[in-house]
């Protein structure tokens, strides 16, 4: 027998690399094959039956790669150890090592293949009972994973849960759905093969490999190695991140899944395939991938609890295409460019500043620039960056910038009347404000708000425990605010798209289990939820008696763990709030920093790296993790200073695009290459209507002049246009919340409301105003564009409306049908 | 004892009151200025209703005070000289016409040029605009002057802006007065930079309740905007408050937190702007009534000072030992332990000495004096084994009563934080209260409910007793009990001359009572502070409580005046009421008239209407009528809603409401007495009847009625009877008051005993539902032998 331990070093020597030397004729139309990659460079088969494939990928000229596996040919050495079979599976033969020559493609290649064994071990329930129920669709939602089962027959849901699953196939109804002497008649077989009727149709062909399997596992007793037998710690998909040339263009995947003892299983035939953009590529159940359009797409894969994702990028043609060098101002621009150069995506040209100045204005502040200070910075000839930086820099140390970024986390937060109570809503509202005029670290600024203690009044970081409530919302909360990941569908069963389970949400709960919240003195109102009196400010503080949460398959208390461990210092064990604070805000977790780079990114450029933004997960990767990995690294280095990453972003050149796009970007929806158009928020809307018209805002429960951005909550000021503009409820922390679509009420809103109009006539306003000055018909034009446009009119403009202007008589009622016009106009309404 | 004399007149012009008609008591609601500087005279005018030139002003203030000339219904204005020696506080004022006394407003003397607010001052820098502009409005603000007290008002969501300069490294105090000052407002304040940047803010300062301080080092050289408003953009009103701003010293706490009254106590004075821990010794006195006095740091040099409070207790005190051994820490012989938790974690341990069986209240005070401490109290036993523990009780302060258990001799009581935080200003006062049977009373003036922007009761206390010559008025007194449920008689003492007091029995078991006073035709026109006491227990052991008005704000600088009731002798009502009948009965299902008549003067010749409250909602009606124009009495149908039978004695108070001059009137008439009561109960003769099976016996049942009830009565059995029994119904008709009711026991009747049900009713008009009227079942026992052997 063969020293173990030389096999492994013998099966990593052996992966040799491809190399030239085939004269096998290529089709003229096909790239020239200068190499074979394949994929894995190395195969270890761990018994008799462990079938294994590989893929083989041609290397062209320009580095791009063409999937040559099913015209691959393979032949194993004369050593006998194994086979490759006519479908293209690696078969042992007996235990040793074998040397397999690749060819495809006029190219050669070797693979090295060792054969640990040829036992053939029993049917694991685990490792293959439970993927085929998977793969059939036995454990789906729509099926016998749906929460109340399917006619009587009840699986965990993508079976999170083999235990539950083995109990509910071998001892439900009696044990009668197996029949171990006669395994054919068994209704696990007969059922799905259609023997006897089943209402999910025939999923299972009698002389499929899983029917085989199946039958197998029945002979063999049913027997069960729930808790002996591992699943997965990950899925590996070969290729990693294909790329396919032009619509029409094929790869097939192979998936590998890896468990705790190191070993290795083929389980492509058992994966679960999908595509996250079906029309740029689509995936056959088998793994085989198809390109549609140029684009990019996200294979995920799925297999017992494990994601894995395969980037898929469709190059389409791009004939003719030649990189333009443009001036990089940070690294993000080198690592977006980067990602644009590789995709042949060439970006827009810079905004102009008068483009930039409402952009950022906008974006930092939530208001667009007065007159005058367009002007102003108009007329700077100091050089275009550095005038912008200055901007930038001024910007975020203004008052409207903490007023804005408030309302944002306002928002997140759940700064909210009904929750907080009248004064409550205030506290909670100037905590958030000083804490981002003090520009206070995002980590303390987290830990304040997840350990807090005492008074609401007096301690309003303790606001968001009372939002909290308990600990199932506090998982749910937190998770998703400050990680940015959903822990909602995890609460009844391990989640369907990431890896977190049931568990895991109980466990992250508990870390709150002992949060206490009693009334302080003074007035109560009725609690929104259950109704008991609920004092208008309330003392958040530990519980002395403990306090747990129970698990509600066990009804057992449920010790707090962690989701992931991470290398960073936990400080405090003993107290649970301040240990997953400590655990949250270490710059080691993988999620915390992460999630907030990337959520103020998509404030500025309108998407997220990874979208929705409070949506991480294995199967919504980033579309640019190296861009969103240098932002997180950058964050933590700057000692999660908030107003660094803004910053950054905002000097960017990436940031400066303009909205106009190029032949190489008009269809670029995901690399930031040109700048998109975003809807102003409602506040922002409001906000700018006021600014441009020149008005005093007049918001019932706030002196006149509070603008909408520093309303506590909006609901304080109660009006149809902020519910139209879609003001968040925050009645959760979801970005969801907010919506940023357009309507038609919002169109008729504008058109016919009294917003606009009301403030366009305001005799104190803008154009009264101006009247007052009696302006010529250019400068009138002029003053409407720089107040409500924030620019000065171009020629032709001008050449188009001072003649309309000069041609009515009532130039009261001209300057207001102009602003009323421009107001109403994409430029006006959206953040270009 | 009569109190009048401490009611301090300052100034009292009585030029033309009895040619004054008012339609009654007069109400204040504001004062511009709330406060003046003492040593310097002050102008301040005094806004309400029901004023009147002459009216005459009661307050506590040291100083000279002279109405001006024009005042009118609506206001009066008045002149002050304030005392350089006045103390700096909080006095209240009140106004007197023929028709009574105001509500209290309170004035404030200060020790800083006074300043005044000045409409329109809404406008912040860059409020609405780009980031380099800035609001005009607001740069034109006049420019405050440090020291001073800028006097304002914030109600609803108006805002006012304050501009200021500074220095840079300047450092600039801002403090609110606000609820300590009677004011609705819950204030908040900003500090902002001229270009409109929010410096500072602050809402609820520890020490100070809801009122607020900040305490900044200005920046740099430059103008600066003090904004104060309500927190919540809602103030209430009256919204005043008065901002201290300037380079003052000031102190945030003390320890200990009080000392006992009229001893000398060494204290330590901490945070704020004292360099580190002051040193000091006080004496701990006030005015009678007053809980509480209010210390100025005691810092050299010329710097205005802000004074804060130091709580003053009538028994023995103690502080904590330096000790930390639990036997070092002994805490008996006192009612009062001072101490404090000057380090995170820290918990304090006391050894309490009891005895077996003793009752004990424990109680800390800390939070309620503002201190940071959110205090958690424990009671173990000698074995450390946990016995007790509270967390609040006493608002956030902890609270328990506490019985000893055998086998022990003492306990040790732990004080900690419940957050587990502590500090040098984490002080408290640890009590042992021996519980007592007790009860206080509290005095709501009834019929006489502030006007519409008074301040409410709770703030400024409640309007006074105004007591009309010639008629009354009824004084609500609430009781708070403590283990005593008994009757409580109130009443006044004899000196109050003039003064005549009826009814005022609070029954055991409530907490409410009504207290009629009057006043005699001649009595002179006055006011005076009303002692009423009430007496319950038991005759050889009575208790005896004063009464004080509600109300006392537990933050306001000055609450010695509503530990009084104030009253006053009013001019005589237009007419005057005699009611026929003062205690009257009324039958389920039954009418009953009241006859009122009145004696109208000169001024009462309009339609008079009468309502009432006090009677069962829905259950009694009729009480309301109006006496016409040309008529002097009327007659109540008062009527006994069949449907809603309740019972009970209810104090009916009537009120007269009419026109007399050109004014409406209100006035008040005696109280009545209506009991509400059953038309007939039911009796037994014989409550028990021993029979053997086979065997019958009559029952005489003897049915009384209520006059005028007359009708017949059925008296039957209730409900099902055991096997082998029977009884008969039998109708008592319409004069005769027996019945005789045949109870049976058959043969088929198992020996046993048991209670027979006997039901009385009669036909009810008026009920919709159910015509039978019953009164509650009476029960006969019945016991049944066995048939003896022939």
């Amino acid at each position: 027998m063969l020293n173990m331990t030389w096999i492994l070093g013998a099966t990593i020597a052996l992966a040799i690399g491809a190399s030239a030397g085939s004269d096998e004729m290529q089709p003229i139309s096909s790239p020239k094959i200068v190499s074979l990659s394949i994929q894995p460079n190395g195969l270890t088969l761990e018994h008799g039956s462990d079938l294994r494939r590989v893929i083989v990928l041609g290397v062209t000229e320009d580095g791009t790669t063409v999937d040559l596996t099913g015209t691959a040919k393979f032949t194993p050495d004369a050593s006998g150890v194994m086979r490759v079979t006519a479908d293209g599976l690696f078969e042992p033969a007996k235990e040793g090592l074998a040397k397999v020559t690749v060819e495809a493609g006029g190219q050669r290649a070797h693979l090295a293949v060792a054969v640990r064994g040829m036992h053939v071990p029993p049917v694991s329930f685990v490792r293959d009972v439970m993927p085929l129920m998977g793969r059939l669709g036995c454990n789906a939602g729509t099926c016998h994973g749906a929460q109340k089962g399917r006619n009587g027959f009840r699986l965990s849901l993508r079976g999170y849960d083999p235990a539950f699953d083995y109990e509910a196939l071998v001892n439900d109804v009696g044990g009668r759905r197996f029949n171990r002497s006669a395994p054919d008649e068994s209704l696990m077989l007969s059922k799905p093969a259609q023997g006897v009727p089943h209402e999910g149709g025939f999923v299972l062909d009698p002389a499929s490999r899983a029917y085989a399997t199946l039958q197998r596992w029945i002979a063999e007793g049913c027997q069960s190695d729930v808790e002996t037998t591992p699943r997965p710690t990950r899925v590996e998909i070969l290729p990693a991140a294909p790329e396919l040339s032009m619509p029409g263009n094929a790869q097939s995947l192979v998936v590998v899944a890896h468990y705790p003892d190191g070993t290795t299983r083929d389980v492509t035939a058992d994966a679960n395939f999908s595509s996250t953009m079906t029309d740029v590529a689509t995936v056959t159940p088998e793994g085989k991938v198809t390109a549609s359009r140029r684009g990019e797409s996200q294979i995920v894969v799925r297999y017992e609890g494990q994601f894995g994702v395969a980037g898929v990028t469709v190059m389409g043609d791009r004939t003719g295409f030649a990189w333009q060098d443009v001036a990089e101002n940070s690294y993000i621009d080198a690592l977006v460019y980067k990602k644009l150069k590789h995709l042949k995506i060439q970006p827009s040209e810079l905004c102009d500043d008068a483009e930039f100045m409402r952009r950022v204005y906008l974006d930092l502040t939530g208001l667009p620039p007065a007159p005058e200070s367009v002007r102003a910075f108009l007329a700077d000839t100091t050089d275009s960056r550095a005038k912008r930086d200055r901007l930038v820099e001024q910007l975020l140390e203004s008052q409207q910038f903490v007023d804005h970024w408030t309302n944002k986390w306002s928002d997140l937060l759940q700064c909210n009347k009904k929750y907080l109570g009248d004064k409550g809503v205030w506290a909670f509202r100037n905590w958030i404000r000083q804490s981002l005029a003090s520009n206070k670290p995002y980590d303390q600024f987290a830990r304040e708000l997840l350990t807090s203690v005492g008074s609401t009044y007096d301690n309003p970081a303790t606001s968001y425990q009372r939002v909290l409530r308990d600990p199932n919302t506090a998982a749910e909360n937190v998770t998703q605010l400050f990680l940015g990941t959903r822990f909602q569908c995890n609460k009844c069963h391990d989640h369907p798209f990431e890896r977190w389970t049931q568990n895991q949400y109980y466990q992250f709960g508990a870390f709150f289990a002992q949060v206490g919240i009693k009334n302080a003195p003074g007035p109560t109102r009725p609690d929104p939820i259950d109704g008991r009196p609920m004092g208008e400010n309330q003392v958040v503080y530990e519980r002395r008696d403990g306090g747990e949460v129970n698990h509600p398959k066990t009804n057992q208390p449920v010790t707090p763990v962690f989701p992931v461990s991470h290398s960073g210092k936990i400080a405090h064990e003993a107290v649970r709030r301040q240990a997953i604070a400590d655990w949250i805000t270490a710059p080691e977790n993988p999620y915390f920093a992460k999630s907030l780079a990337n959520r103020l990114w998509s404030y500025f450029l309108g998407k997220g790296i990874i979208d929705p933004v409070d949506d991480i997960r294995s199967s919504n990767p980033a579309s640019n993790p190296e861009l969103l990995d240098a932002m997180t690294a950058d964050f933590i280095k700057s000692g999660f200073d908030m107003k660094h990453v803004m910053r950054t972003i905002a000097k960017s050149r990436t940031y400066q695009h303009s909205i106009k796009t190029n032949r190489w970007n008009e269809d670029d929806h995901d690399n930031f290459s040109h700048a998109a158009p975003r809807r102003l928020t409602a506040e922002q809307l409001m906000d700018a209507i006021h600014a441009a018209t020149g008005t005093t805002p007049k918001f019932a429960g706030v002196p006149a002049g509070f603008r909408a951005a520093q309303l506590a909550d909006t609901k304080i000021a109660a009006g149809e246009f902020f519910s139209l503009f879609g003001t968040p409820p925050r009645e959760s922390p979801c970005e969801c919340e907010r919506k940023g679509e357009v309507s038609l009420g919002q169109t008729l809103n504008l058109i016919n409301g009294p917003t606009i109009a009301d403030s366009i006539i305001d005799p104190n306003g803008r154009i009264a105003q101006l009247m007052k000055s009696n302006p010529d018909d250019r400068r009138l034009v002029e003053e409407m564009y720089l107040a409500v446009l924030n620019r000065p009119p171009r020629d032709d403009e001008l050449g188009k409306v001072v003649p309309q202007i000069a041609a009515t008589a009532d130039k009261t009622l001209a300057a207001q049908d102009l602003m009323w016009a421009l107001i109403n106009s994409p430029a006006f309404l959206f953040n270009r | 004892m009569h109190t009048a004399s401490r009611v301090l007149q300052v100034a009292f012009v009585s030029c033309t009151l009895t040619s004054l008609i008012f339609a009654g008591p007069p109400s204040i609601r504001e004062l511009r200025p709330w406060g003046g500087q003492r040593g310097q005279t002050v102008t301040f005018t005094v806004a309400g209703d029901q004023l009147a030139a002459g009216a005459e002003m009661f307050s506590t203030i040291p100083g000279k005070l002279e109405e001006q000339p024009g005042g009118n219904a609506g206001q009066m204005v008045f002149k002050l000289e304030v005392r350089p020696d006045s103390p700096v506080g909080v006095y209240p004022i009140r106004l007197r016409t023929p028709k009574g006394l105001s509500n209290v407003l309170l004035f404030s003397v200060g020790d800083l040029p006074e300043i005044a607010e000045t409409e329109p001052n809404d406008a912040l820098p860059a409020m609405n605009q780009g980031v380099a502009a800035s609001s005009a409005a607001a740069a034109t603000l006049p420019l405050v002057s440090m020291p001073a007290t800028v006097n304002g008002s914030a109600a609803g969501t108006d805002q006012d802006v304050f501009r200021f300069a500074g220095k840079k490294g300047d450092r600039v105090v801002l403090e609110v007065e606000s609820q300590r000052i009677g004011s609705m407002l819950d204030p908040a304040i900003h500090l902002v930079s001229a270009a409109g940047r929010e410096l500072a803010l602050a809402d609820d300062t520890p020490g100070l309740g809801i009122d607020c301080r900040l305490d900044v080092t200005l920046p740099e050289d430059g103008e600066y905007f003090a904004v104060v408003h309500d927190s919540k953009y809602a103030g209430g009103n009256p919204g005043y408050y008065r901002m201290k701003i300037g380079s003052f010293a000031y102190a945030e706490t003390t320890f200990p937190l009080g000392a006992q009254r009229g001893r000398e106590a060494d204290v330590t004075l901490f945070g704020g702007t004292l360099a580190g821990p002051l040193k000091t010794r006080v004496m701990a006195s006030a005015a009678a009534g007053q809980s509480r006095m209010f210390m100025s740091p005691p810092v050299a040099g010329p710097q205005a000072r802000l004074p804060f409070q130091f709580v003053l207790g009538d028994a023995p005190e103690l502080i904590e030992p330096d000790s930390d051994a639990t036997d070092g820490r002994l805490f008996k012989d006192a009612a009062v332990m001072n101490g404090r938790i000057a380090k995170p974690g820290e918990i304090d341990r006391y050894k309490f000495p009891v005895t077996v069986g003793q009752t004990l209240i424990f109680e800390v005070d800390a939070a309620n004096l503002g201190s940071p401490l959110d205090a958690m109290l424990t009671v173990t036993g000698p074995q450390g084994n946990g016995l007790a523990s509270a967390d609040d009780g006493n608002g956030l302060d902890p609270r328990l009563q506490f019985t000893v258990p055998g086998g022990i001799d003492h306990v040790v009581l732990a004080v900690e934080d419940l957050h587990r935080r502590g500090g040098p200003m984490f002080a408290y006062r640890l009590k042992a209260i021996t519980p007592r049977t007790d009860f206080s009373l509290q005095v709501l003036p009834s019929g006489s409910q502030p006007p519409p922007g008074a301040p409410a009761a709770t703030q400024a206390g409640p309007p006074a007793l105004n007591i009309p010559r010639g008629g009354l008025t009824v004084a609500q007194i609430n009781v708070v009990r403590s283990g005593y449920n008994g009757p409580i008689q109130l009443t006044i003492p004899e000196t109050a001359t003039g003064i005549t007091a009826e009814d005022g029995l609070i029954p055991a078991g409530t907490n409410t009572g009504l207290l009629v006073l009057s006043a005699a035709a001649d009595a002179p026109l006055r006011a005076f502070d009303l002692e009423i006491n009430g007496q319950g227990g038991a005759a050889t052991q009575p208790m005896v409580r004063p009464a004080a008005t509600a109300g006392r704000n537990p933050m306001a600088m000055a609450d010695a005046f509503v530990a009084r009731v104030p009253a006053a002798i009013t001019e005589a009502p237009p007419a005057k009421f005699t009611v026929a009948d003062r205690s009257i009965k009324i039958l389920h299902g039954h009418n009953r008239q009241l006859k009122i008549t009145v004696e109208r003067g000169p001024s009462a010749t309009e339609a008079i209407n009468v309502n009432s409250t006090g009677l069962p909602l829905f259950s009694v009606g009729g009480a309301t009528g109006m006496i016409a124009k040309e008529s002097n009495e009327l007659t109540l149908t008062l009527t006994q809603n069949p449907e809603l039978p309740v019972l009970g004695t209810f104090p009916m108070q009537l009120t007269a409401t009419t026109q007399a001059s050109g004014q409406q009137e209100s006035i008040q008439l005696p109280l009545v007495k209506v009991e509400v009561v059953r038309p007939f109960s039911l009796e037994l003769l014989n409550q028990n009847a021993t029979m053997t099976v086979g065997s019958k016996q009559r029952i005489a049942a003897l049915v009384r009625r209520e006059a005028p009830f007359d009708s017949v009565v059925k008296v039957g059995p209730a409900g099902s009877l055991p096997q082998g029994v029977s009884l008969t119904m039998v109708e008592i008709p319409k004069g005769e008051s027996l019945a005789l009711l045949e109870l049976a026991i058959g043969d088929n009747a198992t020996p046993a005993e048991f209670d027979l049900l006997i039901r009385a009713s009669t036909d009810m008009e008026g009920r919709k539902r159910d015509k039978d009227y019953v009164i509650p079942d009476i029960s006969l026992k019945v016991k049944v032998a066995p048939k003896t052997a022939q």
